[in-house]
């Protein structure tokens, strides 16, 4: 089952809107063969195997960890690292 | 006073030591000798001769500088040496005292850079270090110098040219390898920093907290690159780092990598990759870490088979996590409710599909499909059993994925507490807590069609009612199981599931239907002999009608491999008597009367006895043992024509007599009434 969000390079919060503005460019810079396209307009249109398509294709793999990537420590040349001996 | 004595004496003694090859004293006598005054002649003879005396002794102090020159550089005196060779030199024009010459200066100059060297190695500043190391690479290339020429340039500074020079030869030293991931810092490469303090064998002191501030550098640069590599350079150098010594900034940047580097891998499909580097799914399982696991599970076993049975529970159980369905952005972009049961029901034939592909390719055992069915109904019965109170973590989930998590014992606490759902509901609690129950593994091992190992695995010593319907289930299972592959020997487990059938008689619709499979005879023998003992027990009609079929069955077998027809009707009359209007049974039976009857006939005949056989054929309702007995009569009456008149007639009247008791309108009993007439009148 290929990934209709991958296909149409769209997110998982699409809106129809969307869909079809990123379904023309697809076809347009033909960038999947037009049954592909079609099948993943289908899909998401269609809220269940939308559903189910989220489900498997999207990961949110930094869900589990709750803080964000901490700020760097950095002057304007850099990391402020000291030459270790 | 005349000199003509002294010359004469002094040209003679220079020209004897001339002759004689000793130059040194050839040359004292002859200058002596031309300081006597000799003629213009004599003069220009010795002159000539003084001049080959000069070149001839520099010939010999020549070799004697190579002789000395040898004999130093032997006792390591290398400047003296040189210094003999250079001499030599100036005489004898040859290419090797020149190589000698060369490789004695290289030699010196070596020996005079490792002194230099020697001598500011411990000098603080790196400009005179770096100036010593410039010379001494000068004389020859020595990578070890390099190396701390690249140390020297990054302590001053100049990390470009240090980077290079790091790059040319890959350090040898942990301090090389510190200072080459501190320049390459320094020039914001961070990621090759963290490689290259990753190869620190020993770290410095200090070296955590470096690594600290170049994490979210390097994760930036990592996501600017946009593959999953770079990712693993920071995971490696995360590793490298002792747990106890990581702040809790470190660690935040640790697991920023590692999600970024799973969705890096996600994104290019390297499932695989991916599987080593998953969180552990923790206890109780964390829910996104468990959709993580399911869906790279479910990437796994779509391509290889080994994956298929950890992916079942994991899949499952995601699939019917409320909290996973609902956090689908799709409940927020859809104009309509989403129906969460047809949505799992989609995920579910999802992972159904690849079960079934793998199995029509040959690639799964039976057990997996087994694994799938019975995951699949525990997991739905779960969601639609009613709750009373509050379910334990990560419930519902399947049997497997709780055993292998150990949150089977929680769940079975959990499902002791509630009431029995109602019928309409087509929930069975028992079973269910069975599935979470000690006995659990063993019900897995019997839905894998593993009955040894399902009764085995059944715990000892505490026999409750809930292992007792374990053992019972797994009889009834492997009865079913050995039934299907028309074995013998069945009647033990049947009668070992007896009190499970006698509580829930819908368990027997599966024997019945096996009852009527469409297979050879003989594949019915002993599930016949396990119906028949059950049929004590059990009273239902549809069941004791079945066995009645299958035991009329198994009595064609046994005919059909020549048992005794006795036996085998006794076995249709036990048949009967369980259900007496079995159809095939009462067929059966019927058929092997007429057979007996039929060979009943055929020794009366073999006795001449055609008034039992006549008798016999009055019993059967088989038209071939009433042709059988007027072809046999017809032959008798041929043979008695022979005879004469006395025996002729009392041979008729015996045949008449038996042809008449079957059928007085017979043919052959009117010809044997007209012949008995025409004897009488003759």
């Amino acid at each position: 089952m290929s990934n209709p969000f991958a296909i149409l390079s769209l997110d998982r919060t699409a809106t129809k809107r969307d869909i079809l503005a990123q379904v023309a460019a697809a076809l347009r810079e033909g960038r999947h063969g037009a049954r592909a396209i079609a099948e993943a307009q289908k899909t998401l249109f269609d809220p269940i195997a939308r559903g189910a398509a989220e489900f498997e294709h999207v990961l949110d793999a930094c869900a589990s960890s709750a803080d964000l990537l901490p700020e760097p420590v950095e002057n304007d040349k850099g990391p402020a690292l000291k030459l270790l001996r | 006073m005349s000199q003509g004595p002294f010359l004469e004496q002094a040209l003679q003694s220079g020209e004897r030591f001339f002759q004689r090859r000793n130059f040194p004293l050839a040359k004292r006598d002859l200058e002596a000798a031309l300081r006597l005054g000799p003629s213009e002649a004599q003069a220009r003879e010795i002159a000539r001769k003084l001049d080959l005396c000069v070149r001839e002794i520099a010939v010999l102090e020549g070799r004697e500088a190579i002789k000395r020159g040898r004999k130093l550089e032997k006792k390591g005196r290398v400047r003296e040496a040189l210094q003999q060779f250079e001499k030599a030199l100036a005489t004898e024009h040859e290419g090797w005292i020149e190589g000698r010459i060369a490789a004695l200066r290289a030699e010196l100059s070596r020996a005079e850079a490792a002194n230099l060297l020697e001598t500011v190695a411990e000098d603080e500043d790196p400009q005179v270090r770096l100036a010593a190391y410039d010379k001494a690479l000068a004389v020859s290339h020595d990578p070890a110098l390099a190396q701390k020429k690249a140390d020297c340039l990054v302590e001053l500074g100049r990390f470009d040219e240090a980077i290079a020079l790091y790059a040319a030869e890959p350090p040898a030293s942990d301090l090389s390898r510190y200072r080459q991931g501190y320049a390459l810092a320094a020039v914001g490469r961070y990621l090759d920093a963290l490689a290259a303090w990753q190869r620190v064998e020993t770290a410095p002191e200090g070296l955590e907290e470096q690594v600290e501030q170049l994490l979210p550098l390097a994760c930036r640069e990592a996501e600017r690159i946009g593959r999953p590599d770079p990712y693993r350079v920071i995971a490696g150098m995360a590793r490298r780092i002792d747990p106890a010594e990581k702040s809790a900034r470190f660690k935040a940047c640790e697991e920023q990598a590692a999600c970024k580097q799973l969705r890096a891998l996600w994104e290019q499909a390297q499932y695989e990759e991916m599987a080593a580097l998953l969180p552990p799914l923790g206890r109780p399982p964390d829910r996104a870490t468990l959709a993580l696991h399911a869906k790279v599970g479910l990437k796994l076993a779509e391509g290889d088979p080994a994956h298929l049975e950890s992916a079942i529970g994991l899949w499952l159980t995601a699939v019917y996590d409320d909290g996973l369905l609902d956090a689908l952005a799709v409940h927020e972009v859809s104009p309509t409710t989403i129906d969460r049961t047809a949505l799992r029901a989609r995920l579910e034939e999802r992972l159904g599909e690849v079960v079934r592909r793998h199995a029509k390719e040959g690639r799964i055992e039976r057990r997996l499909e087994g694994i799938w069915r019975v995951e699949t109904r525990i997991v739905r019965q779960l969601s639609k059993l009613p709750l009373e109170g509050t379910p334990p973590p990560v419930y519902p989930c399947t049997p497997g994925f709780a055993i292998g998590y150990g949150l089977a014992r929680d769940i079975f606490a959990f499902l002791s507490s509630q009431n029995r759902p109602a019928p309409e509901t087509g929930v069975d609690l028992r079973e269910l807590r069975a599935y979470f129950s000690a006995a659990g593994p063993a019900m897995m091992w019997m839905e894998a069609g593993e009955h040894e190992r399902a009764l085995a695995a059944i715990p000892r010593g505490a026999e409750d009612d809930l292992v007792r319907y374990c053992r019972n289930r797994i009889a009834l299972a492997c009865g079913v199981a050995k039934a299907r592959r028309g074995e013998q020997q069945i009647k033990r487990h049947f009668l070992d599931a007896l009190p499970l059938l006698e509580a829930e008689p819908e368990r027997l619709q599966e024997i019945i239907d096996l009852a009527y499979a469409d297979e050879p005879s003989a594949f019915f023998e002993g599930l016949a002999e396990a119906m028949e003992a059950l049929c004590g027990r059990i009273d239902t009609p549809k069941f004791r009608e079945a066995t009645a079929h299958v035991m009329a069955i198994k009595a064609v077998a046994l005919l059909n491999r020549g048992s005794n027809p006795a036996v085998v009707e006794k076995l249709l009359e036990r048949a009967l008597a369980i259900f007496p209007d079995s159809e095939l049974a009462g067929t059966n039976l019927h058929a092997i009367e007429e057979r007996r009857l039929g060979k009943d006939i055929e020794k009366a005949f073999k006795r001449q006895n055609p008034l039992r056989a006549a008798k016999l054929v009055l019993l059967s309702d088989d038209p071939h043992n009433r042709e059988y007995f007027f072809e046999t009569m017809e032959l008798w009456y041929r043979d008695i024509q022979a005879s004469d008149s006395t025996m002729k007639r009392g041979g008729l009247i015996e045949i008449h007599e038996s042809c008449r008791l079957v059928d007085a309108t017979h043919p052959l009993t009117l010809r044997i009434e007209d012949d008995l007439e025409e004897l009488k009148t003759t």
